[in-house]
């Protein structure tokens, strides 16, 4: 195995997808202390965008938007001072529907609608909504994009010597689309990652080089199906760790990630 | 920050194929801007469409990853040489420290977009057009990686217009950082309907071929293009990536700063990691897609950071806004301006707006150019600022 290259603290937490609606439940959740239940849930209305932004903002930006609220709200950082990540496998399917509906049937296109359509609306709605200045990027990286968000984040957190929050999602496809694009579920995660320890620490995360022998992470039945049903959800396995605060190695893309409590 | 060396480099619209095409378009004043022709769209516009797409499609071993953008890519990697300069590195490095992070922001639409169209039943996409990898927007970066057998890191970026600039910010950490020894940036963004339409209902595409900067522009034309460099750690002996800057205007999410803050800082921070002062940079390449807007803001952007004037121009005028790809794109054209000690005109721009004529360039010139910063800015508040120059 390659020595560790890369390391990050994770500071905060935020989740949300039917079911695993915040933190504290999915923490309950994957400790096994409370069952996975997903019904139907309304899809999130974060508080932090305008009641304005929060019309026009796409499904994915508030999805984002809520989990990234709740890790900046954990980990007691503001989110104007946080450089951002956001990754998202698939962007926003619904938009694309719309788009290519549109376009097909020759019916003009809605501005609000063709804005929200870059891979970077959620990013962007979230800078107006928290006034943040520092760097945003949009990446997309296939059914790895949360190894790869990942990489990013903490290859700037390392980088630039400072915190920095990164947010993963994707929202089940509409029809016909879903017959193309395999994701069945809506999930988001947020984590606010640091170069350095502090006090609010919760792992120290290791990004390792080569292959090496990983954790298996036992998954209830309906998380497994959801981490079949949404690139995101890859973030799972790392999140049973951080909940039963257990040390492990994880794959993730081409590297490893070796995570280890702080507490 | 460390330069670093940008190995190889080359790029691809409607302006030329090639360096060599590109800059012959430059010393030519020759635009690759046209009257709209697309297929489908009949919209009164320019664009800057390249040649032949249509009739070239990708080797049958890549039959999967085949649509428009992708074929752009292909040609684009087949120019200057650059295909066996990645090999020669994957052979040197091991495929594995290799890295591959790639701008776009259609990706590959315009085939979503012929799937919907192609519908007969208004129900399910038609058999021949489900192939899952070419509605993802990590398709440009999955056939690029798996075409040119590289196994490291690789991953897309898509923040609208400022795509393929952010790239070098991620390769350079990752070349800091040891998570690679290599690194091929770059991006391809191509035209569909999506964006015709899209820019219509903005209201912001010009009817004529766009005139960045001038009293009387209209509004963009919108473009194609595809482009490449090579980065590896340390000076080398060539060219080099002196610094970057990213930031957010956290303003609006299809219009700039009102006074270009967001910008401002970019350029600012890119200064700031090259270690440089307003006064060492020898030529900016604008951003300047020639919307009303846009082009105010960044004209007061520059006129603040840099209150003695600095030669600016917008390339526009040749290769129309390529969008994802215009960060690639004009970083080949500020390192083909570094190489050939020339700064080229705002093509189309007849009559500066009055504010900006100390800055903006209507003519050609010689000039001993050592250090060049390219802006790219886009939609969401997205704004990236690059500086190359040459190894002191």
């Amino acid at each position: 195995m390659r020595t560790t290259c890369l390391s990050v603290h994770v500071e905060g937490i935020g989740i949300w997808s039917p079911g695993l609606d915040g933190w504290d439940r999915t923490r309950a959740v994957l400790r096994g202390d409370a069952p996975f239940a997903p019904q139907a849930t309304p899809l999130p209305s974060p508080a932090v965008l305008p009641a304005a932004e929060r019309r026009r903002s796409p499904t994915t930006a508030r999805v984002a938007i809520q989990v990234a609220a709740e890790a900046c709200s954990h980990s007691g950082i503001d989110p104007a001072q946080l450089p951002c990540v956001f990754a998202s496998s698939h962007g926003d399917t619904e938009i694309s529907d719309y788009l290519c509906r549109e376009l097909a049937a020759n019916a003009p296109l809605s501005p609000t609608k063709f804005h929200n359509s870059v891979h970077n609306a959620a990013s962007g709605y979230w800078t107006i909504a928290v006034g943040c200045m520092q760097s945003a990027t949009a990446l997309s990286g296939g059914d790895e994009t949360f190894a790869y968000g990942m990489l990013e984040a903490g290859l700037q957190a390392a980088g630039s010597h400072r915190p920095v929050l990164l947010v993963v999602y994707d929202h089940a496809a509409p029809a016909p689309l879903s017959s193309v694009c395999p994701i069945s579920r809506t999930l988001g995660v947020a984590l606010v990652l640091s170069p350095v320890a502090t006090p609010r620490s919760l792992a120290v995360v290791d990004f390792r080089e080569g292959d090496t022998a990983c954790t298996p992470i036992a998954l209830a039945p309906g998380l497994q199906a959801l981490l079949a049903g949404n690139p995101a959800a890859r973030a799972l396995p790392l999140l049973s760790c951080l909940a039963s605060e257990k040390a492990a190695t994880l794959s993730a893309g081409s590297f490893c990630l070796e995570i280890a409590p702080c507490r | 920050m460390q330069p670093v060396s940008v190995r190889h480099y080359t790029a691809v619209c409607a302006a030329g194929v090639g360096r060599e095409a590109l800059w012959d378009a430059v010393v030519a004043g020759r635009s690759g801007l046209a009257p709209n022709d697309l297929p489908g769209v009949t919209l009164n516009t320019h664009i800057g469409r390249v040649a032949d797409l249509e009739d070239t499609p990708l080797p049958a071993d890549f039959a999967e990853w085949d649509c428009r953008n992708n074929r752009l890519a292909l040609l684009a990697l087949q120019q200057d040489g650059f295909e066996e300069a990645v090999v020669a590195a994957r052979e040197r490095f091991g495929p594995r420290r290799i890295a591959v992070v790639l701008g776009t922001s259609t990706g590959s639409i315009g085939s979503t977009e012929d799937a919907y169209r192609a519908r007969v039943d208004d129900i399910e996409l038609p058999a021949a057009f489900r192939r899952p990898i070419v509605h993802s927007p990590y398709s440009l970066v999955d056939f690029v990686r798996r075409y040119l057998r590289l196994e490291g890191p690789a991953f897309g970026v898509s923040t609208a217009c400022s795509s393929s600039a952010r790239v070098f910010g991620s390769a350079e950490r990752l070349l800091r950082l040891g998570l690679a020894d290599a690194v091929l940036v770059g991006g391809t963004d191509s035209l569909c309907q999506s964006v015709l339409f899209g820019f219509n209902s903005l209201e912001l595409m010009s009817p004529d071929a766009c005139r960045p900067f001038d009293v009387a522009r209209q509004g963009l034309s919108l473009g194609e293009g595809s482009g490449y460099a090579l980065l590896e750690r340390g000076p080398g002996d060539g060219i080099v990536l002196r610094g970057y800057g990213e930031t957010s205007d956290a303003h609006h999410m299809s219009s700039p700063h009102p006074e270009g803050l967001g910008a401002r800082r970019a350029m600012e921070q890119a200064l700031a990691s090259a270690g440089l002062e307003p006064e060492a940079i020898d030529y900016v390449n604008l951003h300047g897609t020639a919307t009303r807007l846009n082009d105010q803001v960044e004209g007061e952007a520059m006129r603040t950071l840099f209150p003695e004037p600095v030669a600016c121009s917008s390339v526009k005028g040749w290769t129309g806004h390529t969008l994802g790809a215009a960060g690639i794109v004009e970083a080949v054209y500020s390192l083909l301006s570094l190489e050939h000690g020339l700064v080229p005109q705002t093509l189309n721009c007849t009559e500066v707006e009055a504010r900006f004529r100390d800055y903006v360039r209507t003519a050609p010139s010689r000039e001993a150019l050592h250090t060049v910063m390219s802006n790219s800015f886009g939609f969401g508040g997205n704004n990236c600022s690059l500086v190359f120059g040459t190894t002191p």
